[in-house]
C-alpha cells in the first residue's frame, strides 16, 4: 500500500490544446490525457462509466472529460486490480465544495466493498489530479493498495489540494 | 412458513450434510450424492428467485440470488475434490475458481451474504494447496460500446451500477464493437482460468498441471517461445461482458 505524488502540467491547459471542454464538477480524464493528440481516440479506464454513474446517483455532479467527441473507447485491461478511473478537482471545484473529495472517494469505496462481495482487501489502484492555488498547478496522487486504503488516500489528495 | 424460512431451513440441512464433506479424503459416492442434493436444492432457490421477481419484491430475489451462488460455491467446492479424484486436475481448477467467484458474487448481490470473506480465503488458499504454482494470462481488450444486461441500453444511458443485484439480477456490461489489443502474463489475472496451459518440452508438450508430456497436435505451435497452448483469453464470454 502506498502513494506518490508528483507535480504534472495544467489539466485545463492541456485540454485546450486538445480542443476539450472541462467539466464543471469532477471530471473523469481518459487515461492517455497525457499522451493523444488531437482527433485521436481518448481512451478510458473501463471503470469510467460506472464511477461517473456512481457519483451522480450520489449528488455529485460528475462527468467525462470529451464526451460530446465520438472519439471514445474504454480499455479493459483484465487484471484483479480494479482501476478507479483519473479523477480530477478543480481549483474552483474544490474552493466551493471542499468536502466532495473525501465524499467522491468514500462513495467509490462503499461500491467497490460491495462489489467484492463486503471484502475491503481486495487491490485496487488510483490516480488523482488535483488543481491548487490560483495558477493552475496540479499535482497527481497515485495509490496501490487495498479498499479499506481509499480513506486515508483521501485525506492524502485533500491535503494536497490545500497547498497554496 | 413463508418461502424464505422454508429455504433458509432446507439451506441449513444442506450444509449440515455437505460441510463434513468438504475435504479431499472422504467419500467419493458421499460427495457425488451431496452434489446431486447441492443441485436439487438450487432448482428450489431458483424457483423462489423467479417467484420473488414476479412478485416484484426486490429484497427477496436478491437474498434468492444470493443464496443460490453460495449454494453453486458448495457445489462447485465439492466437485473440485471429485475431479482431482479422477484425475482431473484441470476441470477441478475451473470449478475452484467457479466456487471464488460465485462466493463473492453471494456478497453482491445480498448484504446478508457479505461474511464470506473466511470462506473466500479459505479458497484461496486450495489453490496453493491443492495445485501447482500457475502462469496466467490476462487480455487488453478496446470496447468502444457497452451495454447494460437489465435494460439493454447503452450503459452510460441507464441507471444501473455494474456488478450490482437489481430484481434478482446481477448488472453486466455487454462489450459491442470490442478489439483485442494485447495479451500479458500477469500475476493477478481477472479471470484465473487463463493460465499457460503447457509449455514446450524435448519430445512433446509438457502439461502444466499434471506434468504429463503429451504429443503436439498440428495447430499447438504458438509464436511465443516456449508456450504451446493457454486457454483463450479472448474467448467468447470473455470478450462479451464483464462483472
Amino acid at each position: 500500500m502506498g502513494y506518490t505524488k508528483k507535480r504534472v502540467l495544467s489539466v485545463a491547459s492541456r485540454a485546450v490544446e486538445l480542443g476539450l471542454d472541462m467539466p464543471s464538477g469532477v471530471a473523469i480524464l481518459p487515461s492517455n490525457f497525457d499522451t493523444v493528440t488531437p482527433g485521436e481516440d481518448l481512451h478510458f479506464t473501463y471503470s469510467a462509466l460506472t464511477v461517473t454513474k456512481l457519483l451522480r446517483s450520489n449528488g455529485i455532479d460528475a462527468a467525462r472529460v470529451g464526451l460530446d467527441t465520438k472519439n471514445v473507447a474504454y480499455v479493459h485491461n483484465r487484471s484483479a486490480e480494479w482501476i478507479v478511473p483519473v479523477i480530477f478537482f478543480g481549483a474552483e471545484f474544490i474552493k466551493q465544495s471542499p468536502d466532495l473529495i473525501g465524499a467522491s472517494l468514500n462513495v467509490i469505496q462503499d461500491y467497490l466493498k460491495s462489489f467484492f462481495g463486503g471484502s475491503g482487501s481486495e487491490k485496487i489502484e488510483a490516480d488523482v489530479i488535483v488543481e491548487y492555488g490560483k495558477s493552475g498547478n496540479c499535482e497527481r496522487i497515485s495509490y496501490k493498495g487495498d479498499v479499506e486504503g481509499l480513506q486515508a488516500f483521501a485525506k492524502v489528495v485533500a491535503a494536497a489540494s490545500r497547498k497554496k | 412458513m413463508a418461502i424464505a424460512d422454508h429455504l433458509v431451513a432446507g439451506y441449513d440441512a444442506l450444509r449440515a450434510d455437505i460441510d463434513p464433506l468438504l475435504f479431499l479424503v472422504r467419500n467419493k459416492q458421499l460427495q457425488i450424492d451431496g452434489v446431486a442434493r447441492a443441485e436439487k436444492f438450487l432448482l428450489r432457490v431458483e424457483h423462489a428467485r423467479i417467484e420473488a421477481i414476479q412478485r416484484q419484491n426486490e429484497h427477496e430475489a436478491n437474498s434468492f440470488l444470493g443464496l443460490g451462488m453460495v449454494v453453486r460455491a458448495l457445489s462447485s467446492e465439492l466437485s473440485v475434490y471429485l475431479l482431482i479424484k479422477e484425475d482431473k486436475p484441470e476441470e477441478a481448477w475451473i470449478k475452484l475458481i467457479d466456487a471464488q467467484e460465485m462466493i463473492r458474487a453471494a456478497g453482491r448481490a445480498h448484504p446478508g451474504f457479505s461474511n464470506l470473506s473466511n470462506k473466500l480465503t479459505y479458497l484461496r488458499e486450495l489453490e496453493t494447496a491443492l495445485f501447482p504454482p500457475q502462469q496466467f494470462v490476462s487480455a487488453g481488450l478496446i470496447v468502444h460500446e457497452q451495454h447494460c444486461s437489465i435494460c439493454e441500453v447503452e450503459y452510460d444511458k441507464c441507471d444501473h451500477i455494474q456488478g450490482l443485484a437489481y430484481m434478482g439480477r446481477f448488472c453486466r456490461v455487454i462489450f459491442k464493437k470490442v478489439t483485442a489489443d494485447h495479451i500479458a502474463f500477469v500475476e493477478s489475472p481477472a479471470d484465473r482460468r487463463c493460465r499457460v496451459t503447457s509449455i514446450a518440452a524435448p519430445g512433446g508438450k509438457r502439461n502444466r498441471m499434471t506434468w504429463v508430456l503429451e504429443s503436439i497436435r498440428e495447430g499447438d505451435e504458438s509464436n511465443m517461445t516456449g508456450i504451446i497452448a493457454m486457454t483463450s483469453p479472448f474467448s467468447d464470454e470473455e470478450a462479451k461482458s464483464s462483472e
